[in-house]
């Protein structure tokens, strides 16, 4: 198994692989802050695995093409920005990652300016950037939004229902130092259900007798380097049925 | 002679275009611009400033509407406004040389992922750092190995508070901002290991230090190959790339005059801020 420590201990060695490549696009400084208490973790990751179109995103989400970021981290927002620039096939999106410092009465201006299709990032975070939009003209061409990292309160759902009425809402489960391990949104699930993301292998220990265990996850972190069972440090369980599209749950 | 063919391409662009006419208006009657043979013609037509892309919204003084890119939010003091990058042309730009491990830290965040889209394009892999976090941010240096750093003076000044051997030694620093400040900037780096890019968030990069005269402690700049720089006033700025809102004789608020001494640069334009 991998924790944090032994991730955090590959440090430079997927740079030898990137050599090898010559394409530095395939890959991202991944990093967590450590604010939980525990030491920062630094990593070097191959994002090439996220390459080309993958059924990761919703059908709402496919059709975006403006994307606001309401990332926390700058690294996030460059991860962000790197898989929609770099890796998805040649469909042009423009991004927009907000920053704290633009959380003010002039956003809505620029949201009117820069007609949004997409939002993605922290529920808490776009719900405060709402709370400057008064004109909902301005978010009528959002079709999508994508949280995570946090749970959504369900005064941010009333928020979002009455700003963003036609947006679809999705759910992802992701780690800074992992990257996506959902995958594709499905309305048949509930919240906290998710579909695994194909390209990580997701298991789940040390089960008790509801099924409820460690969530670990095993992927290449660059094409020599393979992490098994990275230990998330979250708890999960398999659903017993499929959804009715036939995907396995967690 | 080639920046001015390339800013008579640049001319019939803005002038033609069927997606924007912010130039076509902005010019007017002034001049035609295939009269523009020098840089004396150029400086006839109308300048444009901070206020003319604060009052236009990007949508409408976007020549380039497609192409994937980023838009930044650039604060004007009082409003914000925003322009559009293109990757395609983002990477024409001229940020300096780079290490094989940069840090780029901003002490703006839209500036920061800029250069950072900018350093994969020059197949660079950046680590890009937190100004919101400094302690962080010096642990992430060291981490990388970071033997390059690309940023402005407040986060580099912040980074060294932290650690004074953040960065490996033999480092390269580049500065990129609107005006330096070398006493502050000597402090903390050795100037012959320190790039200065005249840039501005609007316009990109401009002009970079003359390391001759930066030996001898001057501000001193020549334009780059991108830029063609009026500066018996206040700094005047021509883009001769194809950026989404192309600049053409953007006045800035920095006075510069023609720089007398010369230098081993073997370049035609020096300039100093004053």
């Amino acid at each position: 198994m991998t924790d944090k420590e032994k991730l955090d201990s590959y440090g430079l060695k997927p740079l030898e692989d990137m050599k090898k490549s010559g394409c530095s696009k395939d890959y991202m400084i991944r990093v967590s802050s450590g604010t939980s208490g525990k030491k920062p973790v630094f990593m070097i990751q191959n994002k090439s695995r996220d390459l080309g179109k993958e059924p990761l995103f919703s059908n709402q989400f496919k059709d975006v093409r403006r994307i606001v970021f309401f990332g926390g981290m700058l690294n996030a927002r460059l991860s962000s920005a790197a898989r929609f620039l770099f890796y998805l096939g040649e469909d042009e999106y423009t991004i927009l990652a907000v920053d704290n410092v633009d959380m003010n009465s002039s956003l809505e201006g620029l949201f009117r300016d820069f007609k949004p299709e997409g939002f993605i990032g922290f529920p808490s975070f776009i719900a405060r950037a709402l709370s400057f939009v008064n004109d909902k003209r301005v978010l009528e061409h959002v079709k999508a939004v994508r949280f995570s990292g946090e749970m959504i309160s369900d005064a941010q759902k009333e928020l979002f229902h009455d700003k963003i009425p036609q947006a679809t809402l999705e759910n992802i489960y992701a780690s800074a130092e992992v990257g996506y391990m959902s995958g594709v949104s499905c309305s048949h699930l509930k919240e906290s259900q998710y579909h695994p993301y194909e390209r990580v292998n997701i298991e789940i220990i040390n089960q008790d007798e509801d099924g409820v265990g460690d969530l670990v996850v095993s992927y290449n972190l660059s094409p020599s380097i393979y992490i098994n069972q990275y230990v998330t440090g979250d708890t999960a369980r398999f659903l017993k049925s499929p959804c009715v599209w036939r995907h396995h749950n967690i | 002679m080639q920046k001015i063919i390339r800013l008579q391409n640049l001319l019939t662009f803005v002038t033609e275009s069927s997606h924007s006419s912010f130039y076509k208006k902005h010019f007017g009657t002034s001049m035609n611009h295939k009269e523009v043979r020098t840089y004396e013609d150029l400086a006839l037509l109308p300048s444009i400033s901070k206020n003319d892309l604060l009052q236009t919204p990007l949508s409408d003084r976007l020549y380039i509407p497609t192409g994937r890119g980023l838009v930044k939010v650039v604060d004007s003091g009082t409003h914000s406004f925003l322009i559009k990058r293109v990757l395609s042309e983002l990477r024409e730009e001229q940020f300096g040389n780079l290490g094989e491990r940069p840090t780029v830290l901003f002490s703006n965040g839209h500036e920061s992922l800029e250069k950072s889209l900018w350093c994969y394009e020059q197949n660079t892999l950046p680590m890009i750092g937190e100004s919101t976090n400094i302690p962080i941010t010096e642990y992430f240096v060291h981490r990388y190995e970071s033997d390059s750093f690309l940023g402005d003076i407040k986060t580099l000044e912040s980074i060294f508070e932290q650690s004074k051997d953040a960065f490996l030694p033999g480092s390269q620093f580049t500065l990129c901002e609107g005006g330096f400040d070398l006493v502050r900037i000597k402090k903390h780096v050795p100037l012959d290991s320190t790039t200065l890019i005249l840039s501005f968030p609007e316009v990109g990069a401009c002009a970079h230090s003359c390391p001759y005269h930066l030996k001898n402690n001057r501000l001193v700049f020549h334009p780059d190959k991108n830029s063609i720089i009026e500066h018996d006033t206040n700094l005047t700025v021509t883009k001769l790339i194809a950026m989404p809102t192309p600049i053409i004789r953007y006045i800035t608020d920095v006075p510069s005059k023609t720089e007398e001494y010369s230098c081993d640069c073997k370049e035609e334009v020096s300039f100093s801020l004053t």
